[in-house]
């Protein structure tokens, strides 16, 4: 188990690492684009490049919020419950995400193997793949999953003590 | 198959028993979404929306603004021009009545030009405005609630999230609704600055004054250090004015500016770098899951025709228009106080925005509408997120209940604003007419 937490670490860390690698590369490409189209020569392919790095971006960054505590719900009720009806919470909670990000895994997967297979571009003027936007979508989700499923292991293991740190509602900084 | 208002029922049962139990807000708006379709179209449906949604929501050039966005505020943070607004406010205003919380109003709205995020606004001032108040023997309420709703102002100056994300849910264009709250979110702060300036003058106790006199020439010293702000926010906001750049090179460019100011001020570290760009896809992230949960959400709306059957419902009713606004801000107020603004925006939005320009209201009006109801429910109780984070964030002890106290007064000034804004709508919409394209 602490192996296994350790690799989905490691990785969802070099995940959020490549989001962090798109941001950068999108920043980038706006300027420059803006720049170029200033004297003339726009940057070609800057747009659709960018909309796949936003797709890294998000999808690169999901298990790493889950590690960090980051994504949002409502806990008003959450933090007036006892450890144990938390607990039941916290296996609601994993158990819906875990629903719906396989189903997200696997419906990305079945559209990255397809835009594979007919060489999916981008319909613009540079006909960019959108393969590698689709595949990172599957990973993304995939590893969440994994997350997620960790996640509920600790949760019941541990029923009756949660493991989320309660006083980090919101991420500060 | 269940009939559309059937399944309409058994999904928003299902959300709220989700929602209740703690899900994150995304996965149980998706999730909603999902089974609606499944039980109106069957599985197949369901399936495909979730094959497209997701994927054409991330891989958007428009709302690509939003990590950009993101990422500007967070650099402009780093670069530390968050302490030189408020040493310039400082110095400028300290000797006013109620000066410091005039001073951390200011500095609070001028950031929110190079920031898109209330809670970076709140809990960047609660750290730095907070010590200096109490130090002054500051009333506690009045600083933290100062602080708070202060920090709300981010919202409507640009660049805004939410302002992005009410722009994409209704399909506007996003410049126009950024530069549509410009003028409100200045007004905003004035508004407070009056509310200050009277509360001030009525219980000088609660705002003592400092002693020390700040010479002039410090005091023009001082605003040497808001350059920096200033460049962002001619960068930024003059390229969408002036119809220069679209609103996400305005965020790269703006994020880009940042970045060269975090180097030339020799704080540049690698370490807090990576740092900063890691939040920034954190933040991103845990707000696009939201957007797509709420997108998928909405499609069950469209594809059933619950939003054409609702919607023809509402309007036939042939109430007079201001009562369909009364009940969306109530509607709004309700949700407020349990969910945060972006859910609310894509989880209300799909039905009432055709029945509010339906009954005749400007769309690009309604989103600044739209946007200052959600920096209200920022800081009304029981959730009030601007509450929780200067209070978690405050270097000095305060209670809920304090800054509950403290932002009162403040909601009261933000509902003058309300106010003013539905009596002239030409405060939000007259800017975007001399936009450039």
């Amino acid at each position: 188990m602490a192996l296994a937490r350790n690799i989905i670490q490691k990785l969802a860390f070099l995940a959020v690492i490549f989001g962090g690698a798109g941001l950068l590369l999108a920043m980038f490409l706006g300027v420059a684009d803006v720049v170029g189209t200033y004297f003339n020569h726009p940057l070609p392919g800057s747009f659709e490049v960018t909309q796949s790095t936003i797709v890294l971006i998000v999808f690169g960054g999901l298990t790493y919020a889950q590690i960090r505590h980051s994504h949002i719900r409502v806990e008003l009720v959450y933090l007036q419950a006892g450890p144990k009806m938390r607990s039941v919470m916290d296996i609601v909670t994993l158990t819906a995400a875990m629903a719906f990000f396989a189903l997200l895994a696997w419906q990305g997967y079945l559209e990255a193997q397809y835009s594979w297979e007919i060489g999916e571009t981008t319909s613009g003027i540079v006909a960019f793949p959108l393969y590698p936007a689709r595949i990172i979508l599957t990973f993304g989700a995939g590893l969440f999953l994994i997350q997620l499923a960790l996640d509920l292991i600790a949760t019941v293991v541990n029923f009756g003590a949660p493991i989320a740190p309660q006083d980090q509602l919101f991420p500060i900084e | 198959m269940l009939d559309a208002s059937t399944a309409g029922v058994l999904v928003i049962i299902f959300i709220a028993v989700l929602l209740v139990l703690g899900s994150h807000i995304g996965v149980t708006l998706g999730l909603g979404g999902l089974l609606g379709i499944f039980l109106t179209h069957g599985s197949n449906s369901a399936l495909a929306q979730l094959a497209t949604v997701p994927f054409s929501t991330s891989n958007s050039f428009a709302l690509a603004v939003i990590p950009l966005f993101i990422l500007m505020g967070s650099l402009a943070s780093q670069a530390r021009l968050t302490t030189e607004l408020y040493t310039a406010a400082y110095n400028w205003f300290s000797r006013m009545p109620g000066g410091l919380a005039m001073a951390t109003t200011i500095a609070s709205a001028a950031f929110g030009a190079a920031s898109g995020s209330t809670i970076v606004n709140a809990a960047v001032f609660t750290r730095m405005a907070m010590p200096e108040m109490t130090k002054l023997g500051y009333d506690k309420r009045l600083s933290a609630g100062c602080i708070a709703a202060s920090g709300t102002l981010a919202a409507l100056i640009p660049p805004s999230v939410l302002m992005v994300v009410y722009a994409i849910i209704t399909q506007q264009s996003v410049a126009v609704l950024l530069i549509a709250g410009l003028v409100p979110g200045i007004l905003s702060a004035l508004v407070f600055l009056v509310g200050i300036y009277v509360m001030a003058k009525r219980r000088p106790e609660i705002a003592p004054m400092p002693k020390e006199i700040i010479p002039t020439r410090e005091k023009l010293r001082s605003l040497k250090g808001v350059w920096g702000i200033l460049a962002l926010f001619t960068l930024v906001i003059g390229g969408i004015y002036g119809g220069f750049f679209v609103p996400t090179y305005a965020g790269a460019v703006g994020a880009f500016g940042a970045f060269l100011i975090v180097i030339f001020r020799g704080r540049f570290k690698r370490e807090v770098i990576v740092e900063t760009f890691i939040e920034a896809v954190i933040t991103s992230t845990t707000i696009f899951i939201i957007i797509i949960g709420g997108m998928l959400f909405a499609r069950f709306l469209t594809y059933t025709g619950l939003v054409s059957g609702m919607t023809a419902t509402l309007l036939s009713w042939d109430l007079p228009p201001f009562l369909y606004l009364l009940s969306f801000a109530g509607l709004f107020l309700v949700l407020g106080m349990l969910i945060e603004p972006i859910a609310i925006m894509v989880l209300t939005l799909p039905v009432m925005f055709p029945v509010m320009t339906g009954v005749g209201y400007d769309p690009i009006w309604l989103g600044v509408i739209a946007v200052k109801m959600a920096e209200i429910s920022l800081i009304t109780p029981p959730v009030g997120l601007n509450v929780y984070v200067v209070r978690s964030a405050s270097p000095v002890p305060l209670t809920l209940e304090e800054v509950f106290a403290g932002v009162t007064p403040f909601i009261v000034m933000e509902m003058i604003m309300l106010a003013l804004l539905i009596i002239f709508p030409s405060i939000a919409t007259f800017a975007p007419t001399l936009m450039g394209s």
